[in-house]
């Protein structure tokens, strides 16, 4: 792959120009299987993570896994969705590197950061304190924050595919 | 088969969306969203059968809740599946990985179907156990292998240079 030049005057051009040329990006284009591989790694983390989430989001919007209370269906499922949260953090850096300057160059790429930072603020505050360890939560709030988290995630899961295409 | 493979090549659906801009992008994504759904929520069920995830509910009541999302994303995944091989079928005809893909995702379907048919049958006996039987155990530990399988050769086959 060659070296990117700029098109866009975004922030951080040598930053991003540094972290494509370092040893780790070096490494992630010596091989064409290296990328796939890694890719592989991070849609498995993504399987993990969206479909334990899926399911906790439609527990609070009552449209499935009505069976159990959603704060103990968080408790089952919270391990599993934060390990395979864990998986797209390690990998998703790695694909970065290898190809940062070119990302630096992709508006799409930005809007899915930023959507990425609100989710994970959103997981973290509203929809993990108020949602999953409060038994008391009523319905209409509930609804509320299962439909937010997943619109979230599904917008930040649908930008990442469609960066490839632009 | 190539031959078949080259006049699928050449009908209007997959000239269309060969070269149309987004109709391609779109279909691919979409079919990533289904994959996620079938693999994401199959594997909750798997994690109940090997004994690491919620353990607390019975086995059953984790299958019929969470078997609809599975099915709905399987559908999903096919319709826009056929599709995206519809639109470059003489490519997949040539790849290496794409033979493999359908290998793992019959295996896959095989073992659900032969898990229902089998073991599952006899749940009320060991709905509650957090130690399932050894053959639900294989199904779910053969399962999760299968879709990791296929996400890598789906991977892949978009990666190749036939």
């Amino acid at each position: 792959m060659r070296p990117h030049s700029f098109t866009y005057d975004f922030p951080f051009c040598a930053a991003f120009e540094w972290m494509e040329r370092s040893p780790i990006g070096e490494f992630i284009r010596s091989s064409r299987v290296v990328f796939p591989i890694v890719e592989s790694i991070h849609l498995i983390g993504l399987a993990l993570f969206v479909g334990t989430l899926l399911l906790l989001d439609m527990g609070l919007l009552g449209f499935g896994m009505r069976r159990q209370p959603v704060h103990q269906l968080a408790v089952a499922l919270g391990p599993w969705t934060w390990s395979g949260f864990a998986l797209l953090m390690l990998t998703g850096p790695i694909m970065f590197t290898g190809q940062a300057a070119k990302w630096h160059d992709n508006p799409v790429f930005w809007i899915k950061m930023l959507l990425l930072i609100i989710a994970i603020v959103f997981q973290l505050s509203v929809r993990r304190k108020i949602a999953c360890e409060n038994p008391l939560l009523r319905p209409a709030p509930a609804k509320w924050i299962g439909a937010i988290s997943l619109l979230l995630w599904i917008s930040t899961g649908l930008l990442s595919k469609m960066m490839e295409f632009v | 088969m190539l031959s078949i493979c080259q006049w699928i090549h050449q009908t209007s659906l997959s000239v269309a969306i060969r070269e149309s801009i987004w109709v391609y992008p779109i279909l691919n994504v979409l079919h990533c969203v289904g994959i996620l759904l079938v693999a994401g929520t199959i594997v909750v069920v798997d994690l109940r059968l090997l004994g690491f995830g919620m353990r607390r509910t019975a086995v059953s009541s984790v299958v019929s809740q969470v078997l609809p999302w599975t099915l709905s994303g399987f559908g999903f995944m096919l319709l826009t599946g056929s599709l995206l091989a519809w639109s470059e079928p003489v490519r997949l005809y040539r790849s290496v990985f794409f033979p493999w893909k359908l290998l793992f995702l019959a295996i896959a379907g095989l073992n659900a179907l032969l898990f229902h048919l089998g073991v599952y049958r006899g749940v009320g006996s060991w709905d509650s156990a957090t130690l399932t039987p050894a053959r639900a155990r294989l199904a779910g530990a053969l399962s999760i292998l299968c879709w990791i399988c296929v996400i890598a050769a789906g991977r892949a086959v978009g990666y190749e240079t036939t």
